[in-house]
C-alpha cells in the first residue's frame, strides 16, 4: 500500500502522513471488534453504523461544549448503546430472530427514535476535551495511534486468552458441542452483541471529536468497511474462526485502500464496485483454501467426501481437533 | 476561488452526493470553470455525501499523499474539509469555496487564521429557501401578488470574509451573519435565517419552530423569476448559453 502511494507521488512517506492515515483509521479499527465478536459466534451486526451515530449525537447533546458534562454523559453514552447491543443480542439468542434481520431491525428503529428526538444533526457542540483527544499529542505521537496500539493489545487479549473469549469460539464452531460442554450460549451471545454496542459507541464518540461535530448519518459509512475488515482479517463468516490482529490488518488495510482510491479520483460508482468486490474476493479466498485444505485431508485420511470433515485449528493454541462439520 | 488562486494550484473537489441532481448542476457548473485554467489541477475528488465527518476523513487522506493542495471546492461538508487542513497541516491553510455553516463563517473570518492563508466563500442555498416559497405562495393564495411565471428566484447567499459580521442577539439584523462560538453548533446553516427576505425569523423560531414572539409577517420584494436549467425547474427546456457563466464574479485571465 505504501509503494503504490509512494508510486502516485513521489513525496509520499513522511511520518506525519502515515501518521494522517492511521488517525482516520481508527474508528473502523474499535468498530470492527464489535463486528469480529459478534461474527465469530456466527452471527452479524447490522446496527454498527446506526450506533456510532446515536454516539456521537449522545455525546454531542449531552456535553454541550462542556468537559465537566463529559463525566455523567460518557457512562449514559456507552450505557445506551451497550443498551441497544443487548437489545440485538437478546432478540438473537431467545427469540432466535435471524442476527442479519434483528440488528437490521433493531438499528432501523433505534435511528427513527434518534431522528424524532433531534431531526437528524445535533444542536449542540462536542465537549472540547474530545476533540483535544482526537488531535493533541503524546510525547510527539498523536494520541488516536496511541489509543489505536492500546485497543490492538486489550482487544486481543480479550478475544484470544481469556475463558470468555475461548468460549466464543467454541460456540462459533459448533453450537451443538457447545451446549454438550454446557457453555452458557445466551448469556455469551447477548455479551456479544453488547459489547459491539460498546464498541461501536466508542467509535462514534471518537468519530464527533474528531470532526468537533455529530450529524445521525456520520457512522453510515462505517458499516460495511467493518464486516470488510472482519473478512478479509481472515474470520469465517460462519463463526469459529478469525483474530483480531487480522481483523485490525483488515481495517488498516481497507484505510489505506480508500486512501489510495481518493488519491486516484476513482468515480464513485469503481469506489463502491472495489468495496464490495473486495469482500466477495476475500469470501472466494477463504472457501479455496477450505477446499484445497481438505482435499489434502482426504488424501491423507482416505476417507470422508469434502465438507463432512474439516481438520481444524483451535483459537490461539495451534492445537488441532478433529470434528464433525 | 479560481480568482483568488491566481488561476493556479493543486485543489482538492468535494462533490456531495452521488446521483442527485444540485450535485450534477453544481459539478458541471464547478468543471467548466476549472477546464478554462489549465493551471488548475484536480489532485483528490470524492463524494463528500454532505457530511462532515466524510469530509474531513476524505481531505485529511488527501492531503497525506498531496501535502501542497492548494485550494477545496466544496458542496457541503465545507466545515469538516476545513478542519481536515487546520488539523494536519496548520501552518499552511487553503483557499476554500463552500457552504454557511456557523462554525465556518466563524473560520473564515478568523484573523489567527487568515495570515496562514485562509481564504474562504461562504455562499449556498439554505433552509431558508423552503420559508421563502411558503411567503412567496401565501401573497398568491391571499391574492396580494400575482406570478407572471412560474420558476422563482431564490437569490444565493454570498459572504466573503470581509463581510462576516457576528450578531449579538437572537437575529440577523444590522447587517450581522454569523452567531458567536458556543450560541449554536459549528454545523448550524446561517442561512436557515434571512434577514431581506425573512425578517420575521429569530434563532429560536428555526431551532423550535415557535413564532418569533411579536413579529409579523412581512411583504415579499417583487420575485425575480429563474431561468430554465433542465432537470432541475424544467424537462423540455434549454439552459441559456450562458448557464456556464459565473454571474457574480468576472474571472480573472488565464496566467501565462
Amino acid at each position: 500500500m505504501m509503494l503504490v502511494m509512494k508510486l502516485l507521488n513521489p513525496t509520499f512517506g513522511s511520518i506525519e502522513q502515515i501518521a494522517a492515515i492511521l488517525t482516520t483509521s481508527i474508528f473502523l479499527v474499535v468498530a470492527s471488534y464489535g463486528q469480529g465478536l459478534v461474527i465469530l459466534l456466527g452471527g452479524i451486526d447490522l446496527s454498527i453504523g446506526v450506533v456510532m451515530s446515536i454516539a456521537g449525537m449522545m455525546i454531542a447533546g449531552l456535553t454541550n461544549g462542556s468537559n465537566e458534562a463529559l463525566i455523567w454523559a460518557l457512562p449514559v453514552t456507552l450505557l445506551s448503546c451497550i443498551a441497544i447491543g443487548l437489545v440485538n443480542g437478546l432478540g438473537v439468542a431467545f427469540l432466535k430472530i435471524p442476527p442479519f434481520i434483528m440488528t437490521l431491525a433493531v438499528g432501523t428503529a433505534f435511528f427513527g427514535v434518534a431522528l424524532g428526538m433531534t431531526a437528524g444533526s445535533s444542536q449542540r457542540t462536542v465537549a472540547p476535551a474530545l476533540q483535544v483527544l482526537m488531535s493533541a499529542r503524546i510525547s510527539g505521537i498523536p494520541i488516536p495511534i496511541v489509543l489505536i496500539c492500546g485497543f490492538l493489545i486489550a482487544g486481543s487479549l480479550l478475544q484470544g486468552r481469556t475463558a470468555t473469549g475461548r468460549k466464543l469460539y467454541a460456540i462459533g464452531s459448533s453450537i451443538a458441542a457447545a451446549r454438550v460442554v454446557g457453555l452458557p450460549i445466551e448469556a455469551l451471545t447477548v455479551a456479544a452483541y453488547a459489547m459491539s454496542g460498546l464498541c461501536a459507541s466508542f467509535a462514534g464518540m471518537l468519530l464527533a471529536g474528531y470532526s468537533s461535530s455529530a450529524t445521525l448519518d456520520m457512522g453510515d459509512p462505517f458499516l460495511m468497511p467493518t464486516i470488510a475488515a472482519v473478512v478479509i482479517g481472515g474470520a469465517r463468516v460462519t463463526g469459529g474462526k478469525g483474530l483480531y490482529f487480522g481483523t485490525f490488518a483488515g481495517a488498516i488495510f481497507l484505510s489505506s485502500l480508500s486512501t489510495i482510491i481518493t488519491v486516484l479520483s476513482l468515480s464513485q460508482g469503481w469506489r463502491n464496485i472495489i468495496q464490495g468486490g473486495i469482500i466477495i474476493i476475500a469470501l472466494i479466498l477463504q472457501t479455496k483454501q477450505w477446499y484445497l485444505f481438505s482435499m489434502v485431508n482426504r488424501r491423507l485420511t482416505g476417507k470422508r467426501p469434502l465438507g463432512s470433515l474439516r481438520l481444524e485449528h483451535g483459537p490461539m493454541d495451534g492445537q488441532q481437533v478433529r470434528r464433525e462439520g | 476561488m479560481v480568482n483568488k488562486l491566481g488561476g493556479k494550484g493543486e485543489i482538492i473537489f468535494n462533490h456531495g452526493v452521488a446521483g442527485t441532481a444540485v450535485t450534477k448542476t453544481y459539478d458541471e457548473q464547478a468543471y467548466a470553470i476549472f477546464r478554462k485554467y489549465p493551471g488548475i489541477k484536480i489532485v483528490g475528488d470524492f463524494y463528500g455525501n454532505w457530511n462532515d465527518a466524510t469530509s474531513q476523513e476524505e481531505v485529511s487522506k488527501i492531503l497525506a499523499a498531496h501535502p501542497n493542495v492548494d485550494g477545496i471546492w466544496t458542496v457541503d461538508g465545507t466545515y469538516g474539509s476545513l478542519q481536515a487542513v487546520i488539523k494536519n497541516r496548520p501552518d499552511r491553510l487553503v483557499v476554500i469555496a463552500g457552504q454557511s455553516n456557523n462554525g465556518y463563517r466563524l473560520m473564515m473570518a478568523d484573523p489567527a487564521l487568515q495570515p496562514k492563508g485562509l481564504q474562504g466563500i461562504s455562499s449556498s442555498a439554505g433552509p431558508a429557501v423552503g420559508g421563502y416559497a411558503f411567503k412567496v405562495m401565501m401573497e398568491v393564495l391571499l391574492g396580494k401578488k400575482k406570478l407572471t411565471g412560474h420558476n422563482v428566484e431564490y437569490p444565493l447567499p454570498w459572504v466573503e470574509a470581509k463581510d462576516v459580521k457576528v450578531c449579538s442577539g437572537d437575529r440577523f439584523e444590522n447587517g450581522c451573519n454569523v452567531f458567536p462560538e458556543g450560541k449554536v453548533p459549528p454545523l448550524f446553516l446561517d442561512t436557515s435565517l434571512d434577514p431581506k427576505f425573512l425578517p420575521e425569523l429569530s434563532l429560536d423560531a428555526v431551532q423550535t419552530g415557535n413564532p418569533t414572539p411579536g413579529a409579523t409577517i412581512q411583504p415579499l420584494p417583487e420575485p425575480k423569476y429563474a431561468e430554465n436549467l433542465p432537470g432541475i425547474n424544467c424537462q423540455e427546456c434549454k439552459a441559456p448559453a450562458d448557464a456556464l457563466e459565473p454571474n457574480l464574479v468576472a474571472p480573472i485571465p488565464v496566467p501565462k
